[in-house]
């Protein structure tokens, strides 16, 4: 016991007599590094790259849940389990956790992108181009990151650069036109930055130079469409039960759109051109044909299964996606569960999984051998009580055990081939898509699922819609009918329509096409029939309040925001 | 004399330093250290001529005797002393001394503590025989401080003190429990109820944000703790478990607590006395006999209070009238929830009768496929709870002789939780042995070897975790305990994070293992009788290992999850080293003088890991085999490190015991700030005056002590983790298509600012001690005003910047208080006595120098429950007001809140709570971003504790009585209370439903089937927290007789938490779900239920 004794003070002595108080408060981090010691090398770029990319994957995107929410939710289509819909789903946008994650994680993707960009311009070691490819990915991502603000919270703040380089903590909401601008300017800084999907340093998987153009296109066309005033629209919807709670089918709403706030300025003709011609600057190097995914060139995939099947996943068509790694909690997304189900060894799908789905007003849309409903669809399911469901109700007879003959003609058009299971009702009575469901393990709840965020089937929709609006309705129509020739929906003529009908016939090919992936809430919003649409359902299906007032048309701000930044003193009007 | 040049030299340096700038003050260190080391090393060998050349006197008369007690027992250990002498020896094991007086005119002084003082001339006598008497005054007993002792009655500083045995006489298990109520201006609050559960201590106020933990000291090296890892079913920073960091103790080992409540007493410790220290002392051997001790103690706990939740009747009735309030107020499909016929029960797809409310009444009748012929409900809080017993031994063995001391007892402590499957043990033991090696040279060791199991049950979650008080609440009565479809049912009622909670304890396992070594001692050259040198180290090392399993029966395992587990390892390790010099001295009869210079330096590092998996081929193995999961989680762990260095000095004079005076300086290092504000200097004056020695009190004849007290000084805290001041680039990794690759990111935790520095407390305390009727009644009176500047925070920035928050220092708290405490022997009479003692303590606490309100997060969702305002006290929670419900249309209609509503939606909003419009908006607009306001306050006004203790002949009685009046409790628990179709809640939130007949009373909103409810955080969820318990209550019988195998057998029954009064709604008002975080405390998350035990001891010692 003495010699320890007599060591420490040996020890302590020693410290004393050389002075070395310095060192000994010196604070060594070992389980991170600091910012100086990041490399100058391609590798070290790519682990500032890698370090703003892992952002999507945590807490307020996809972590918790949370992201595709308010992102999907607020809209007519969508339906299912009405306590998952307590939120944004049912229009409590004042009490919204979701809001606070959704706010917060959009400006961390901001704030990231801002810290790193610096850093890579003042790299030595990588080429020039590279460098360039990598900071239009992260000017990709603030434009978009602000694109999704704006649309939602109307005016915010603009952060350009990063507070770790003096930028004031506390900064102002800049105007829906400010935005807008500077949206722009950095999607046209992206656009000549990062490399063409033909260029040979391009990396299968990334975003691309067209996957740019194509996003500058949907803004135009966003702020062309809000901007654009009086114009009339035919959307199917309205109430989806009557009193005594049997559902209603669907009837066409005409409805005159509003000039969506803060768009008040933009000149629709003029961003509807720009729109156009942005889309024809992607859709002028894109495959014209239906293509098989071996190719990294941009085109449509030739059929709907194969768009979604894992071989596809950030190729061709798919201009923009985020990728998952299934069963990890800071990796792993819930896409599957949430719009698929999860599902047990023997195939059966849990109770509770799958909220999010879309109505029979969503499904009746489609002609009825439509790939996207025939193919991209859940018909047949089991639960895991072993209840035998098909969807919907309406192809299946009415009674629970068919005769042979009409058996047989549901067999031969749908596949419904066992009369044991009955059609589903309630809230499982709804429309799940199968975009999320070839993944490597479907009983986990976090899969290997990637969300689609920009698609090049989206790019001629967005051209046909420009291409109307500036009188080209031959155009438009021919690149709708590539779209729907890909589903194999029945071509349309552009004798067909007027430039109201076919606005309002696009508008539902989108809905069709693009359901679930984050567009529909969108689109009611920017163009200004948001209200019109929401109220004529009241309580949807499934007892889901859609019904929604002025204030609603923007999302109200996290309190942490308005309590954190002294610029900000009050909400959203109505909030 | 030479010692003392040594001192001035000392003195010199530290007087020097105090002159020089600020600018040049660190260099100057840096030159000063060699010298202050160079300066130990000469003065250890000076030193060591002195002390050779004063052990040779010689002396003329040998006296001897014996000293005994009152009942002629031998008091060994005796300190006996040559009045105006060094000459000084002590009583051997038969109370026997022996001295040699220089002349028959020697006065001889005997004292023991806890005895009073006797002084007696030698004269011709070459024999004294004396009998002490036991002193009711504690004024000469030794009181440790920081780094030295002093007699009591010569504090200058505001120091409260608790006995070994007066702590255990309230049967705690752990060591701060037993705190609870026993000083003043010392705040104890459990965590929650949950055996080994965190105790959070405040002393005086709380005035940090970053913790105002007091600084834990035992056997004179300060404690440090390790946290405990995450479990597999949540993520780590939502759990909100704890465990005590001071459990290693066995309460039965302590000889005394002192707790250091001013500047005076804490400037010592510098920048980690801010928040006021508890020095803790383990019991040494005696002079004496070798003794031995036994004592044990075992209980039976029950729940103290139980929430009243729904039966299966009234909870069906509930589920129906959600349906048809739905339907006739929001337009939702009428379908009753129990109908009452038979139709396809949706969680097993059988086609069943489903009952009717008045079924669970009579009993379900048969040919019910889903539920047992004669049903009548489930109470599930009953499933979970148990009577709990519990057991604790300790033996101890120690004695001593001159030449030195030792005590080695052994701990065993086994705690059933009152929830089935949780519980706390611990064996421990501890080993003090001391050593005089010579006259020069002693030396002493404490070891502390401690494991404990903590079994644990999920609670004290946040709302969003599933948690199984919240389950026992929520999961419906009506259904079967032995369901065989429950795994079905549990699945729909999984959405709602509620699982069935038999299934959650019984087959779920946490353990957490706490080892803990934890050893101080010293070794010390005593160079003469009043100076010397020690050296003192300390190593601590504690590690939490847990073990978490979810089997395939309980929701977070179930198939197809197969199984998740999770092992985790949270290890601190810490070593102290200090080196002492220490002199005292009287001069002549006036002047006494101690001193006390240190230098210590201190590192600590904190090492964690976590690996988790899921998806495992069986439940055999458990935990054990994480590899085979399927699922397997990254793995992640974590390194810290840090380390503070300090120069510090007291010195203490005292004039003939009547003017005394103590200044204190310590200059602190810490490795947690950045270059320019590493260091910083604390210290303190205190002054006190023993008024009752003056003439003219004397002659008042009232007071038998009188002291007044004050002092000031600074005290610091840096209470907060490392590498607050550095940007972190934190690995994170990426899927890229089908690969995964590395990537670092920016940490948004911390906005960062480089100047960080020391948060500073500087307190001023005026004290008066009185004592009357021979001390028999004594009263200490101490007011205080404390202010913290530049408090170190963790403020929310704006989610603009891309972070989420920022440690900075900004804010000012002022604590301002009294304290009050009693202690009188009412009735003094041999067979009878009345010994009363009581404390109360106010404090008043106000924030100020804030640029703006600084909000405080409970949990996800809950982001701004608790603000911090200038003007407005910690603690102040932040919320909705509300303003009754609207009882019909023309009341929603004339709410300007509901103008753009339309016609037919009016109906939806009758039977909702009105809010209060707090901003006043013409629009009538209801938002949390405008019209919260502070609704409650968690601090309480004041806080007391009362003993009663009553003897008669052997039989002693005593209670104790403990309150804490005035403080609100953030009650999370209510959030849950959605007034919805499913999920239980308690029955008065069910009897205060508004209904169309119950609208003037109503108390809670309509029920609904719908989900669409908007419901605030308001003042629903702040409850009046006040409380009186009836804390203890101890009756016990002392056998003491030789015919006995042993000397002295205490036998005793007792009662913990007997009764309380309080109108808090939930199970127990002593909650503290937050722990040591004062800025949130009072909050109720779902908190393991308090319990009451009934107790049976016996004490004995041979």
């Amino acid at each position: 016991m003495k010699k320890i004794i007599n060591l420490k003070i040996l020890a302590l002595a020693m410290v004393f007599l050389t002075g070395s108080c310095e060192k000994a408060l010196e604070e060594k981090p070992y389980s991170f590094i600091s910012p100086e010691q990041m490399e100058d090398s391609p590798e070290a770029m790519n682990l500032w790259m890698n370090g703003v990319r892992s952002t999507f994957l945590r807490d307020g995107f996809f972590r918790y849940e949370v992201f595709n929410r308010p992102y999907e939710m607020d809209c007519d289509d969508i339906t299912g389990n009405r306590s998952f819909y307590n939120q944004t789903g049912s229009g409590n946008f004042g009490n919204a956790d979701d809001l606070r994650g959704y706010w917060s994680s959009l400006y961390l993707l901001i704030g990231r992108s801002n810290y790193v960009i610096p850093s890579l311009n003042s790299m030595s070691n990588v080429e020039r181009d590279e460098i360039d490819n990598a900071i239009g990915e992260l000017n990709f991502y603030k434009a978009w990151a602000y694109f999704t603000l704006v649309r939602a919270f109307g005016p915010v703040p603009l952060s350009k650069t990063s507070v770790v380089y003096g930028e004031p903590a506390n900064l102002p909401r800049s105007s829906v036109a400010e935005v807008y601008a500077y949206i722009i300017e950095i999607l046209k800084e992206s656009e000549a930055q990062l490399f063409a999907r033909t260029n040979a340093k391009y990396k299968v998987g990334m975003i691309s130079q067209e996957a740019a153009k194509t996003m500058l296109a949907k803004v135009y066309l966003n702020m062309a469409s809000g901007g654009l005033s009086g114009a009339q629209l035919t959307v199917m919807g309205g109430p989806h039960k009557n009193a005594a709670g049997q559902r209603l089918t669907s009837i066409p709403l005409q409805v005159t759109k509003d000039v969506v706030a803060g768009h008040e300025s933009f000149n629709a003709a003029e961003y509807f051109r720009l729109a156009r011609d942005k889309a024809k600057e992607v859709i002028d190097v894109a495959d014209p044909g239906l293509i098989s995914v071996a190719g990294a060139k941009v085109g449509l995939i030739n059929n709907w299964n194969n768009l979604w099947s894992k071989a596809s996943r950030g190729k061709a068509e798919h201009l923009w996606m985020l990728y998952s790694e299934q069963g990890k909690d800071n990796n792993g997304m819930v896409l599957t569960y949430h719009y698929c189900g999860q599902y047990d060894a023997e195939g059966r799908m849990l109770a509770g999984s799958g909220p999010m789905g879309l109505s029979d007003h969503w499904y009746d849309l489609f002609e009825e051998t439509d790939r996207r409903i025939r193919d991209g669809v859940i018909h047949k399911f089991t639960m895991n009580n072993n209840a035998k469901r098909w969807y919907p109700a309406k192809e299946q007879t009415p009674t629970t055990s068919p005769d042979p003959e009409t058996l047989n003609l549901y067999k031969t058009k749908y596949g419904y081939d066992d009369p044991s299971f009955r059609h589903a009702s309630g809230d499982q009575g709804i429309a799940r898509v199968t975009k999320y469901l070839d993944v490597t393990d479907k009983t986990l709840r976090r899969t290997d699922a990637p969300y689609p965020f920009l698609r090049y089937a989206e790019t001629l929709l967005i051209y046909a819609e420009a291409a109307n609006e500036v009188d080209d309705i031959t155009e438009a129509v021919s690149k709708l009918n590539q779209v729907r020739f890909r589903s194999e929906a029945t071509p349309v003529e552009p004798g067909d329509f007027d430039k109201v009908s076919l606005r309002s016939f696009i508008l539902e090919e989108r809905r069709r096409e693009l359901a679930l992936e984050g567009n529909r809430p969108w689109d009611l919003r920017r163009w200004g029939i948001y209200l019109q649409v929401m109220n004529a359902i009241g309580n949807d299906n499934n007892n889901i309040v859609k019904s929604r007032e002025q204030k609603h048309l923007l999302f109200a701000l996290p309190i942490v925001e308005i309590t954190g930044n002294t610029e900000i003193n009050e909400n959203n009007p109505g909030w | 004399m030479r010692k003392s040049e040594g001192l001035l030299k000392s003195g010199q340096c530290t007087e020097r330093h105090k002159t020089i700038d600020r600018g040049k003050r660190k260099t100057f260190f840096f030159e000063c250290l060699p010298k202050v080391s160079g300066y130990l090393l000469l003065t250890l060998t000076l030193s060591l001529f002195i002390c050779y050349g004063a052990y040779s006197q010689a002396t003329a008369i040998s006296v001897t005797g014996r000293v005994t007690d009152t009942r002629g027992e031998s008091l060994p250990g005796v300190t006996v002393r040559v009045k105006n002498s060094t000459e000084s020896t002590s009583t051997n094991n038969n109370g026997i001394y022996t001295i040699k007086v220089p002349s028959p005119a020697s006065v001889l002084v005997f004292a023991f503590i806890g005895f009073d003082k006797v002084e007696r001339a030698v004269r011709n006598n070459t024999t004294l025989n004396v009998t002490l008497q036991e002193s009711n005054s504690e004024l000469d007993e030794v009181v440790i401080i920081g780094y030295g002792s002093v007699r009591k009655g010569d504090l200058t500083g505001a120091v409260g003190s608790v006995k070994g045995e007066d702590l255990v006489n309230n049967n705690p298990i752990s060591v701060n429990q037993g705190l609870q109520g026993m000083i003043a201006g010392v705040e104890v609050n459990r965590n929650d109820g949950a055996p080994g559960a965190g105790i959070s201590m405040t002393i005086r106020g709380a005035n940090s944000f970053s913790g105002s933990e007091p600084l834990y000291v035992v056997d004179d090296i300060p404690v440090t703790s390790a946290g405990i890892s995450g479990d597999a079913g949540n993520s780590a920073d939502d759990a909100k478990q704890t465990v005590n960091p001071l459990a290693f103790l066995n309460p039965q080992d302590i000889e005394s607590i002192q707790v250091l409540k001013d500047a005076s007493a804490t400037a010592i410790y510098g920048s980690r006395g801010a928040n006021g220290v508890v020095l803790i002392t383990t019991k040494k051997g005696k002079v004496g006999k070798d003794k031995v001790e036994f004592m044990v103690n075992t209980g039976v706990s029950s729940i103290t209070n139980r929430l009243e939740l729904l039966g299966a009747y009234d909870y069906a009735i509930r589920g129906n009238e959600a349906r048809l309030n739905y339907n006739r107020y929001e337009d939702g499909t009428l379908g009753l929830l129990w109908p009452g016929r038979v139709q396809i029960d949706e969680a097993t797809n059988l086609v069943s009768y489903k009952p009717k409310p008045e079924d669970f009444l009579t009993g379900v009748p048969s040919g019910s496929l889903t539920y047992p012929e004669g049903f009548t409900g489930t109470d599930w809080l009953n499933t979970i709870l148990r009577n709990a017993v519990s057991q604790d031994y300790t033996l101890r063995i120690s004695g001593g002789t001159e030449k030195g001391t030792y005590s080695l007892s052994g701990n065993y402590t086994d705690q059933q939780g009152i929830i089935k499957r949780s519980g706390y043990k611990r064996y421990g033991t501890q080993l003090n042995i001391g050593r005089k090696v010579s006259k020069l040279f002693e030396l002493g060791i404490n070891t502390n070897l401690n494991y404990a199991n903590y079994q644990m049950v999920k609670t004290n979650t946040v709302q969003t975790q599933s948690n199984v008080m919240n389950d026992a609440m929520r999961y419906a009565p009506t259904n079967v305990f032995d369901d065989p479809y429950s795994d079905l049912r549990e699945e729909i009622a999984a959405a709602s994070r509620i699982s069935n909670p038999y299934k959650s304890v019984m087959n779920m396992k946490d353990e957490t293992r706490s080892v803990r070594v934890y050893t101080t001692g010293f070794a010390q050259l005593n160079f003469t009788p009043s100076l010397n040198f020690r050296q003192r180290f300390g190593y601590n090392y504690n590690s939490n290992e847990r073990e978490n399993f979810y089997g395939r029966d309980v929701h977070q395992g179930r198939p197809p999850i197969n199984g998740r587990a999770s092992e985790g390892e949270e290890a601190t390790r810490q070593l102290t080293l200090e080196s002492l010099l220490s002199y005292n001295k009287k001069f002549g009869t006036k002047h006494n003088v101690s001193a006390v210079a240190v230098a210590s330096f201190e590192d600590a590092n904190r090492k964690r890991y976590e690996i988790k998996a899921s998806g495992f081929p069986t439940d055999i193995n458990e935990n054990f085999n994480i590899g085979s999961g399927l699922v397997q989680q990254t793995p992640q762990n974590r390194k810290e490190e840090n380390s503070l260095m300090s120069f510090l000095g007291r010195v203490n004079y005292g004039y003939m015991s009547k003017y005394l005076f103590t200044v204190n300086f310590r200059r602190d290092g810490s490795s947690k700030f950045s270059d320019q504000n590493k260091w910083a200097n604390f210290g303190s004056v205190g002054l006190a005056w023993t008024a009752s020695e003056e003439m003219f009190i004397k002659d008042l004849n009232m007071f038998s002590f009188l002291k007044l007290r004050t002092s000031y000084g600074s005290t610091g805290n840096q209470g907060i983790n490392p590498y607050g001041t550095k940007y972190q680039m934190i690995s994170v990794n990426a899927p890229i298509l089908d690969l995964v690759q590395s990537g670092f990111a920016l940490n948004k935790n911390n906005m960062v600012d480089q100047g960080l520095k020391w948060e500073t407390t500087y307190q001023t305390d005026l004290g008066l001690d009185m004592g009357f009727l021979k001390d028999r009644l004594s009263v200490t009176v101490d007011v205080y005003r404390k202010r913290t500047e530049d408090l170190l925070q963790t403020m929310a920035v704006a989610p603009t910047t891309g972070f989420e928050t920022r440690l900075t220092n900004f804010g000012t708290v002022l604590n301002e208080g009294l304290e009050l405490s009693v202690y009188g022997a009412v009735i003094q009479n041999p067979k009878f006595n009345w010994k009363v003692n009581g404390n109360i303590a106010f404090n008043r606490n106000e924030v100020s120098g804030l640029q703006g309100d600084q909000f405080l997060r409970l949990y996800t969702g809950m982001e701004s429950a608790m603000v911090l305002r200038n003007g407005q006290p910690i603690g102040s929670i932040y919320g909705m007001v509300e303003d009754g419900f609207y009882d019909n249309e023309a009341e929603v209609r004339a709410d300007p809140r509901w103008r753009t509503l339309p016609d037919d939606r009016l109906k939806s909003k009758i039977g909702e709570i009105k809010y209060v419009n707090v901003d006043g908006d013409a629009e009538g607009v209801i938002s949390a971003s405008n019209d919260r306001t502070v609704i409650g306050n968690t601090t309480p006004d004041y806080t007391f504790g009362l003993t009663n203790t009553f003897g008669y002949k052997r039989l002693t009685f005593s209670f104790f009585v403990q309150g804490s009046i005035g403080n609100d409790i953030l009650n999370t628990n209510s959030l849950a209370l959605r007034m919805g179709e499913r999920d239980n809640f308690p029955k008065f939130a069910f009897d205060g439903r508004w209904t169309e007949e119950t609208a003037a009373t109503a108390t809670w909103p309509r029920l609904t089937a719908g989900t669409n409810r908007e419901m605030f955080f308001s003042d629903r969820n702040v409850e009046d927290g006040s409380f009186v318990r009836l804390k203890t209550v101890n009756i016990g019988y002392t056998f003491n007789s030789k015919k006995l195998f042993a000397s002295t057998i205490y036998v005793y029954g007792s009662a913990n938490n007997l009764l309380t009064f309080t109108n808090y709604s939930w199970y127990d008002p002593d909650v503290n779900s937050f722990a040591a975080d004062a800025s949130r405390r009072g909050v109720d998350m779902n908190a393991y239920p308090n319990s009451r035990t009934f107790n049976f001891g016996i004490r004995a010692s041979f």
